[in-house]
Parts: structure tokens; C-alpha cells; sequence
């Protein structure tokens, strides 16, 4: 099961450099590849979480790895988002090989596919807040070249947008987490624990859109533009939700600025 | 081992390379394995005295009974010395494909090759006097490599640089008088050499670490003192890659560190106004730094203004004088010495390949020159501070001592750093930007543009690289440092 986890993790991150070199020249090579690692991850997802489904939960410490170390933990809600995410981005591939046929820049797509894919995985299969916020970040910035993607003005531009609010919200997380990390040390919870939780959402509702950054979506027409890649988006938001829950038990935050939204709808 | 074989690598360099200028050598290449050789066996050196440290001190020349220059091998040299003999070798080979088609390249060569000596005579330095003269000859033997091109623009880089440098020592020069008189030698001591019924004036001797701190600021490029290193960036690429990521910013940056713990001491200076006035300065630096360089247009200056605001993250660790704050500069020093020598090497691949050197001629590049811009972009990350890159933990750690050990100077440094990084990530990322996206009405460069030969490739991948695993390792690397760093700020108890 150790290794389960370890591989959903590291194994796209690492075949996405051999699905590039190997089919950057060879279009049916590039496709045939992407799917089988896709495939190998919802294999992987499927067998976790039906050992999940005994009740086992597996943690994985990689002490002095990255800094502070990374811990991944399988089980429960975890599996289940692993394998709803295997699961799209199988699908996806799938998807692509037609939707892009006359398509450019392919293996630089499948690249990235992959690379977000293992990024949103390791979202998932976090057990500390540190290890989020590292995937967290591989995962936005891994998924830039999907908004940039049809080169066109609008997608530069919402591109930049993009990266500029994922830029913001990473280093508003990172703030909370250092406080969170600098709290703990010192034994001190209460104010830095709601100002880290509340950092951390912030950080999330940044990527999906929530107030204050709709606003900033609306006008970059990142959400629009960002449909076009196939699935990315979506697939993100649903991350970013997930993760916001992971911050503390309580969603008050979300709470408010969900029902702010619905109720004034700007 | 014996202490006389500290001189060996600072030698070593300094003759061999003096004598290609005067050897007529068949083929290029033959000068290449001629430089490169002892180069090489330098480096290899100073690995092996590091790891069999030479007790004792070596003194090459006595002006009176007190005063002489001498050379000795404690942690933190090491540290420098090790960053200088591993960088040092890639620069080369680098060198050696940038400068070929230049003429005069046996006199660049030659120059470049002693400087390593030099600056391995900085880190090797025991005492105040003994790092003020390496610091001097730094000076000297980099004028010309800067000129190298002889443009106008090359010139006045060239004298700004001296002139700047010149006034720094001359500053510098009053904290070893100063040392001298109140102080039981120049050695570098653990804890300083002040002595505490000596002081007298306290006042007067936090003037006078400013004064040093300035001096020695000048090749740190602490503002106001800051304007020569863009200039600089004029020079060959080897050239900005060394001045702007090994040698000359880092020699300013470690001889502040050697007079802040060695001479004057942390515990002197630990709560005064002058520890809060360096502060200031620093963290005004960085946001400084980080601003210009989002407006400049030029590749190399732009890389040129974020060396700027680096150089004082460092600072900003030591200047905290607690064991984290050392340890995580000591490691932002090591880091961002191969993430800004990569970001450089890739700046002169393609100008050494296109010719181009503004951001707006980088449109596409990025489809012609895959190998460099995608370690460009690495590189840019990690500066940026995006895990698991090397550039996040080190600035982390300068976050985090900030907060705990800094009082509100340390809580300020934190948000400066937090502010600078995003405005990192906007000047480092944007030409990655440009390169693999280019605008749909941008012309896109001409196929004969490709990744350069061996000879720069292989540096700028290796550099890249050692980014990646640094920040792989980061936590193995800063407990390595950690019982040095607290040795340091401890004074050795």
C-alpha cells in the first residue's frame, strides 16, 4: 500500500517526461502513452481505495525530503478523490486523443496533463500542510501552460491572470502557513490558528472563484477562457474545494463567501 | 595536514593562468586543457583540505609583529571555498565556448582564471588585513574583465565598478583601524575581537561597523551603493555570471558576514541601532531590487537588479545574528549562487546563439532553445521560491528566523520577503513567458537558432540540476549548516 501511494504520486510526475521525449515526434505514440499512464494511475487509484474500503489507512513519511518533509496518507476521502481524479483525467486522455487531433503543441499538453495530474493527486493524498501546499503549488503552476495553451491574446491574458492570482494565493497560504508552522512551534493556537485557517481559504477561494476573486476571474475571463482546456479547470476548482475543507473542520469562511455570492450574485 | 598547502590553490590559478598569456598555444583547444587542468586540480584541492582541514594558520607575509597576511581554514571559509572550487570549474567550460569567437580571449582566459585564486585567497583569508588585501585584488584583476569588450559602455561599467569599489574598501579600511585599536588583533575570532573593557564608546564602534558594513556593502550592492553591478552586466556572460553569482557578490556578502561575527562580534551588536540601521538597509534593498527589476527591459540586467535584491536576502539572514538567521543566509547563499548562475548562463546562450538581448526579442525562443529555456524556467521557479525548488526552503527559512528571532525588524523582513516574491515572480517567470508562449503576432525566430554545443549545455544543465536536488535535500543541507551557523553566533561557547 506504501508503495500504492508513493507511485500515484511520483509515477506521473515522472512518466511525463518519457511520454514527452517519446512521442513529441510520433502522434499515435504520444496518445497510446498518455492513456496507459493515465490507465496505471486508475489502477493504482482503484486498488487504494478498495483496500481503503477495509478500513486501513496507510501513512507515508518522507522525512527530509523537500524541507520539512513530505507525508502522504491513504484512506477514506482521500481514496474516494484519488479515484474520481484518476478517473477524470483518464477520461480526459482518452477524450484528447480526438478533441486535439489537428491540434499543436500536443506533447507539451500530455507534459502537463501529467505533471498537474501528479500534482492533484499528491493534493489529495496529503496528510500535513505542508505537503498541500508543495502540491498545491506544482499543481498550479504545472497547470499554467493549459490556460496559455491556444497562444491566443485571450489565453495570454488570462494566463497572466491566472498566474498572477496563483502567485498571490500561494504566498498568502505560505504566510498562514508559517504562522501555523511558527504557532505550533511556540505551543501557541486561538488567533494564529483562525488567521492560518483563514489565509488557507482565502488561498483556495482564489481558485475557485470565490469573493473577493470572482471579480478578478470575471474580468480576466479566466473561467471562459480556462473551459477550453479541456477539464483542467474543473478539475481544479474541485481541488481547491476540497482542500479548503482540509483546512480546519469548520467552513465558516466558505460559509460566508458562498452565501455572500448567492445572495448579491456580483 | 600542513597549513603551507593553503596556498596551493590560491597559487596555483593565479600562475598558471598569468603564464597562457604568455604561451603561444597551436589550437584552442590546447589552451582550454591548459587552463582547465589547473582549474580542476584546484578545486579538487580544496575539497581535500576541506575535508582534511590544515590546523594552524599560514602566513605569507608580516608588514609588522601584529599586522601580516595569513590563511586559515575554519567552517565558514570552508563553506565560501567549496561554493567557489564546485561553481568554478562549469564557468570555464562556459567561458571557453562564450569567448571563442572574441579576439584577445588569452588575455580574458588568463584574467579569468586568476581570479579564482583571488578569491579563494578571500575565503581563505584569517584576518581583517589578510581579507582586505584578496578583497583589493578582486577588485584589480575584475576591472578588466568587465572593459573586456572596450565599448563605451564597457568602460564606463568598468570605472563605475572601481570607483565604487575603490570607496568601499577606503570605508571598509576605517573598520580595520578601528578593529586594530579597540580590538585584541584582526584576527577572525568567534564571537570578535573586541575587547569588552576596551570599548569605551560603543557609539563610536557602531558607527564604524556601519561605516564597514557600507564598505563592504558596495560589491553586496546594498543600495545606495548598488548602481555598478546592472552596469556590469555590460560584461561577457562568464563575467556577469561570476561577478553577479559566485565570486565579487559573494566575496561582499561573506566579507560582512566575517565582520559582523568575527570582528565585531554578535553579541556587540545584537539589539543596537546599528544592527536595525543594516536591517533597514537591506530589506529597503530587496524591495528595491525586486521593483527595478520588474520595469527593466534587458535580459541580463533585469537578472542583473534580482542578484540586487538576493544579495540583501542574505544579508537580512545574517543580520538577524541567531543561529537560524545565519544558517538559512548561509543557505539562500549557497542556493542562489546556482540558481542566478544557470538564469545568467541561459541569458548568455541566447545571446551568444541570437544576438538577442531584450525581452520583447524573446518571443518563441523558447521553441529554439528547448534545453535552455526549460532550465531557465526551473531556475526562475526556484528563484521565485516554488517548491519543491531550492529557491522555497531557503527563503522560507529566512521567513521563519525572521519571525522568530528578529522582533518587528524580523516580522518586517518576512513581509518584505513575501512582497519580493511575488514581484520575483513576475520579472523571472515573464521571459519564460515569452519564450514558450509567444504572442500569435509575434514573428517567431529563424530555425538556424538552437541550444548551444557541450561546452555551455553541459554547465547550464549541471547548475540546473543541483537547483533541483538542493531543494530535494534542503533539510539534509540545512542540518549540515545548522552547528556551524551556531557555533558562529554562539562565539564558539
Amino acid at each position: 500500500m506504501e508503495f500504492l501511494v508513493l507511485f500515484s504520486v511520483v509515477a506521473p510526475l515522472l512518466l511525463a517526461f518519457a511520454v514527452f521525449f517519446l512521442g513529441r515526434n510520433h502522434t499515435h505514440r504520444l496518445n497510446a502513452l498518455t492513456v496507459s499512464v493515465c490507465f496505471l494511475e486508475l489502477a493504482a487509484a482503484v486498488v487504494m481505495f478498495v483496500v481503503s474500503c477495509s478500513g486501513s489507512f496507510q501513512k507515508v513519511a518522507l522525512s527530509d525530503v523537500c524541507g520539512f518533509g513530505l507525508t502522504f496518507e491513504a484512506g477514506g476521502f482521500r481514496s474516494l478523490y484519488v479515484l474520481v481524479t484518476a478517473f477524470s483525467w483518464f477520461i480526459s486522455a482518452v477524450f484528447t486523443t480526438d478533441y486535439m487531433k489537428n491540434g499543436e503543441n500536443r506533447a507539451r499538453y500530455a507534459f502537463f496533463l501529467l505533471l498537474t495530474l501528479s500534482g492533484t493527486v499528491g493534493v489529495f493524498l496529503s496528510a500535513d500542510l505542508y505537503t498541500t501546499f508543495v502540491f498545491f503549488e506544482i499543481m498550479s503552476f504545472a497547470s499554467y501552460p493549459w490556460v496559455a495553451h491556444e497562444e491566443t491574446d485571450e489565453a495570454q491574458q488570462a494566463a497572466t491572470t491566472y498566474l498572477v492570482i496563483a502567485v498571490i494565493s500561494g504566498l498568502t497560504a505560505l504566510g498562514g502557513g508559517a504562522r501555523w508552522r511558527c504557532a505550533g512551534n511556540s505551543g501557541t493556537t486561538g488567533c494564529s490558528c483562525k488567521c492560518t485557517y483563514f489565509r488557507g481559504t482565502q488561498r483556495n477561494a482564489a481558485g475557485r472563484g470565490n469573493l473577493p476573486f470572482h471579480r478578478i476571474r470575471r474580468q480576466s475571463r479566466l473561467l471562459p477562457s480556462a473551459y477550453l482546456a479541456p477539464e483542467s479547470t474543473r478539475r481544479r476548482t474541485r481541488t481547491r474545494f476540497c482542500t479548503s475543507l482540509r483546512y480546519f473542520n469548520q467552513g465558516w469562511s466558505l460559509w460566508h463567501s458562498g452565501t455572500l455570492l448567492q445572495r448579491y450574485g456580483w | 595536514m600542513n597549513s603551507y598547502l593553503l596556498i596551493l590553490p590560491i597559487f596555483l590559478p593565479i600562475a598558471l593562468g598569468a603564464l597562457s598569456k604568455f604561451i603561444r598555444f597551436r589550437t584552442r583547444r590546447a589552451r582550454e586543457i591548459f587552463l582547465m587542468i589547473p582549474v580542476c586540480i584546484t578545486s579538487v584541492l580544496v575539497w581535500v583540505l576541506i575535508l582534511n582541514r590544515p590546523e594552524g594558520t599560514f602566513t605569507l607575509f608580516k608588514f609588522t609583529q601584529n599586522l601580516a597576511i595569513s590563511l586559515r581554514l575554519d567552517d565558514f571559509g570552508s563553506f565560501f571555498a567549496a561554493l567557489i572550487a564546485t561553481l568554478w570549474p562549469f564557468a570555464s567550460l562556459y567561458a571557453f565556448e562564450y569567448i571563442s569567437p572574441e579576439k584577445r580571449q588569452d588575455a580574458f582566459l588568463a584574467l579569468y582564471t586568476m581570479t579564482y585564486g583571488v578569491t579563494l585567497g578571500v575565503a581563505f583569508a584569517s584576518s581583517f588585513l589578510s581579507m582586505y588585501f584578496f578583497y583589493e585584488l578582486l577588485t584589480i584583476i575584475t576591472v578588466p574583465l568587465v572593459m573586456f569588450t572596450m565599448t563605451e559602455e564597457a568602460k564606463y561599467a568598468a570605472r563605475k565598478y572601481m570607483y565604487f569599489s575603490l570607496g568601499g574598501t577606503a570605508f571598509a579600511f576605517i573598520g580595520l583601524i578601528f578593529i586594530i585599536v579597540y580590538g585584541s588583533s584582526d584576527i577572525f575570532q568567534l564571537g570578535g575581537v573586541l575587547n569588552p573593557s576596551d570599548i569605551g564608546n560603543a557609539r563610536l564602534l557602531q558607527i564604524v561597523y556601519i561605516f564597514t558594513f557600507c564598505g563592504f556593502g558596495v560589491k553586496a550592492a546594498i543600495f545606495p551603493v548598488h548602481s555598478w553591478l546592472p552596469e556590469a552586466a555590460v560584461a561577457p556572460t562568464p563575467v556577469t555570471a561570476l561577478l553577479h553569482a559566485v565570486a565579487v557578490v559573494k566575496s561582499g556578502v561573506f566579507g560582512i558576514a566575517r565582520i559582523t561575527y568575527f570582528s565585531f562580534g554578535a553579541a556587540f551588536l545584537r539589539g543596537t541601532w546599528a544592527q536595525y540601521v543594516a536591517l533597514a538597509i537591506v530589506l529597503f534593498t530587496i524591495l528595491y531590487g525586486s521593483s527595478v527589476a520588474v520595469r527593466e527591459r534587458h535580459f541580463k540586467r533585469r537578472l542583473a537588479w534580482s542578484t540586487v535584491a538576493n544579495l540583501s536576502y542574505i544579508l537580512f539572514g545574517i543580520l538577524l545574528l541567531s543561529p537560524a538567521g545565519l544558517t538559512s543566509g548561509m543557505m539562500h547563499m549557497l542556493f542562489h549562487a546556482f540558481m542566478k548562475i544557470t538564469l545568467f548562463y541561459c541569458a548568455g546562450a541566447v545571446l551568444y546563439q541570437s544576438g538577442r538581448e531584450y525581452l520583447s526579442e524573446l518571443d518563441g525562443l523558447g521553441r529554439r532553445m528547448p534545453v535552455v529555456f526549460v532550465c531557465y524556467t526551473i531556475s526562475a521557479l526556484a528563484l521565485t521560491g516554488i517548491p519543491p525548488l531550492s529557491g522555497f526552503y531557503s527563503k522560507f527559512a529566512l521567513g521563519s528566523a525572521g519571525v522568530s528571532d528578529g522582533g518587528i525588524w524580523g516580522a518586517i523582513g518576512a513581509g518584505v520577503l513575501l512582497i519580493s516574491a511575488l514581484l520575483t515572480a513576475i520579472y523571472a517567470i515573464y521571459p519564460a513567458i515569452r519564450a514558450f508562449f509567444p504572442q500569435k503576432s509575434a514573428t517567431l525566430p529563424s530555425k538556424d537558432i538552437r541550444d548551444p554545443n557541450a561546452y555551455m549545455l553541459i554547465p547550464i544543465l549541471l547548475t540546473c540540476m543541483a537547483t533541483v536536488l538542493f531543494g530535494v535535500f534542503s533539510q539534509g543541507i540545512y542540518n549540515a549548516l545548522y552547528p556551524i551557523a551556531s557555533s558562529i553566533v554562539g562565539g564558539g561557547v
